[in-house]
């Protein structure tokens, strides 16, 4: 008898346990936010031809100093629907990545080394694929993404407009939300132009808690882009590596 | 007592592990939420002109469905004994204007309070009184309810003078000097302007053909489309942010820019019929 009062206690406070977790979990969308966060995918979604710099910086977690800040800059070039240059410099060397339409190519200017491979007809698919199977990231790939906010609104229990934030002199939207791994913000423009300004990620998941951001500067919105740009030629002496699977 | 006992907290911890299974270190918020993050969902129309392979056939911005929200949010009403789902669909203007000088603090949207009622009036519309939620539509990132304040001026905007007042259109939006920037304003009759934004939609009303954007009808002659009132008849999807809900004749119409709007239904979607009002 004392067995089953107790198993019965047991019961009420998974129980309890449980409707607390599912609280905690339901939703909390701000539908200003998410308006603007429409705004920003519909201007980006809609761009034939872009450039511009991302400066990030990113967390490495390290066995004995913990997490250590990394940095780069890229400058990125966009013309749909097949080409994409991507200059990236930073404290993993310098890398440039280059698709015309049929190659992508990862190409070392530290180590004059460069390898190829077949990609899909379209930037996007050319994107997912290298991320796929060799795990090269995009620089902030996410808001090039058709789905972005559909995929934030089903993944994300609260979404939330802050207010208003100067991200190096230009007013923004400051806008945060939270999934079951990561919390995110992003600062978008209130210039009319609704171009994302500013991203930053937590991984609340990881060890560390390591963090992502990323901010973008002098874009370019529809120049012409010469479609030679984007096509790699190896300098001399250059050696040809193989993509490791990841 | 004890295998009892830890029965129940395995189970439980085995739960909680299906909530927290790793991600890789992506960089994404996208799809950040499950361990799928390929784009399965990823637009991959070949022949689109756009980088993320949107089609250009799509059409207009998208109109989100915001009722899905309401009910992602109802959760969390029911659970903290607050209801926060009307203000916030309804908030637009209001609850932008935190300590932000671009929005204009005196212009709510008015919806469901205060409705003005016109005692003597009547009307007659074409289509059958169809009552919907007036929700109100945006046209898009370039698009600006009329009171939107803008500190500076689009540099591709284009001067407009009508009688002896000077207007500034851009991309389907009329912009009036006010103080040290520009405020929204609806669009001067008798305005002419060479290009409309590839959102506009055509509106035919026997036998003329109205070009319709952002709650402005056009007729296109010589190449220039010019800004016209509303013809009576017409019939719209979308009306902007601003109109103002009224009773006349027993019914609750839309009043946007000096029209009249009654709520219809065409075929089967929401849609706005201008009609006339007589004493």
């Amino acid at each position: 008898m004392i067995m089953s009062n107790k198993f019965i206690k047991v019961i009420f406070i998974s129980f309890i346990l449980l409707a607390a977790y599912s609280i905690n979990t339901s939703a909390q969308i701000d539908s200003a936010a998410i308006a603007i966060l429409d705004n920003m995918s519909d201007v980006v979604t809609d761009l034939e031809s872009c450039s511009f710099t991302l400066k990030t910086e990113y967390d490495m977690y390290n066995i004995d100093l913990g997490l250590v800040k990394h940095s780069d800059i890229a400058k990125v070039y966009l013309k749909a629907p097949d080409k994409l240059l991507v200059n990236r410099k930073g404290d993993k060397g310098n890398k440039n990545f280059y698709y015309d339409g049929k190659t992508f190519t990862y190409f070392s200017a530290d180590n004059n080394q460069y390898a190829d491979m077949p990609a899909p007809p379209t930037i996007m698919e050319t994107i997912d694929s290298i991320s796929s199977y060799y795990g090269v990231e995009f620089p902030a790939a996410d808001i090039f993404y058709t789905d972005l906010v559909d995929s934030l609104l089903e993944n994300s229990n609260i979404i939330s407009l802050l207010g208003f934030t100067n991200i190096y002199d230009k007013e923004c939207y400051h806008i945060a939300g939270r999934t079951q791994k990561i919390t995110y913000q992003i600062w978008i423009a209130n210039d009319g132009t609704f171009l994302p300004v500013k991203m930053a990620i937590v991984y609340t998941s990881k060890t560390g808690q390591p963090q992502y951001e990323a901010v973008f500067q002098e874009w370019s919105v529809n120049p012409v882009l010469e479609d030679s740009m984007f096509n790699f030629a190896a300098p001399p002496d250059a050696v040809k590596i193989k993509f490791l699977k990841k | 007592m004890f295998k009892i006992f830890f029965t129940v907290i395995f189970s439980l911890s085995v739960l909680a592990l299906t909530f927290i299974s790793e991600d890789c270190y992506s960089q994404r918020m996208r799809g950040s939420g499950n361990s799928n993050r390929s784009s399965n969902r990823m637009n991959t129309n070949r022949n689109s002109n756009k980088i993320s392979g949107k089609d250009f056939n799509s059409g207009s911005k998208k109109k989100r469905d915001f009722s899905g929200i309401d009910k992602k949010n109802q959760d969390i009403s029911k659970n903290k004994g607050f209801d926060r789902n009307d203000k916030d669909v309804n908030r637009n203007d209001k609850d932008f204007n935190r300590g932000d000088k671009n929005f204009n603090n005196d212009r709510d949207i008015n919806i469901n309070n205060n409705t003005n009622v016109y005692h003597g009036y009547n009307y007659s519309g074409y289509h059958p009184y169809s009552y919907h939620r007036y929700a109100p539509y945006h046209w898009g990132a370039y698009w600006h309810p009329v009171g939107f304040f803008m500190a500076t001026m689009f540099t591709a905007a284009v001067l407009i003078s009508i009688s002896n007042q000077n207007y500034y259109y851009y991309e389907g939006v009329y912009y009036a000097p006010q103080g040290s920037g520009y405020v929204v304003v609806p669009a001067p009759v008798s305005a002419s302007v060479v290009v409309l934004p590839a959102e506009y939609t055509l509106v035919v009303v026997d036998p003329t053909t109205y070009y319709y954007y952002g709650g402005t009808f056009y007729i296109l002659k010589d190449g220039t489309y010019n800004v016209v009132a509303a013809p009576i008849g017409a019939v719209i999807s979308d009306l902007p942010e601003g109109a103002e809900e009224v009773e006349i004749d027993g019914v609750k119409l839309l009043k946007y820019n000096d029209a009249f709007f009654q709520p219809v239904s065409q075929n089967g979607d929401d849609a706005y019929e201008v009609v006339q009002i007589k004493k």
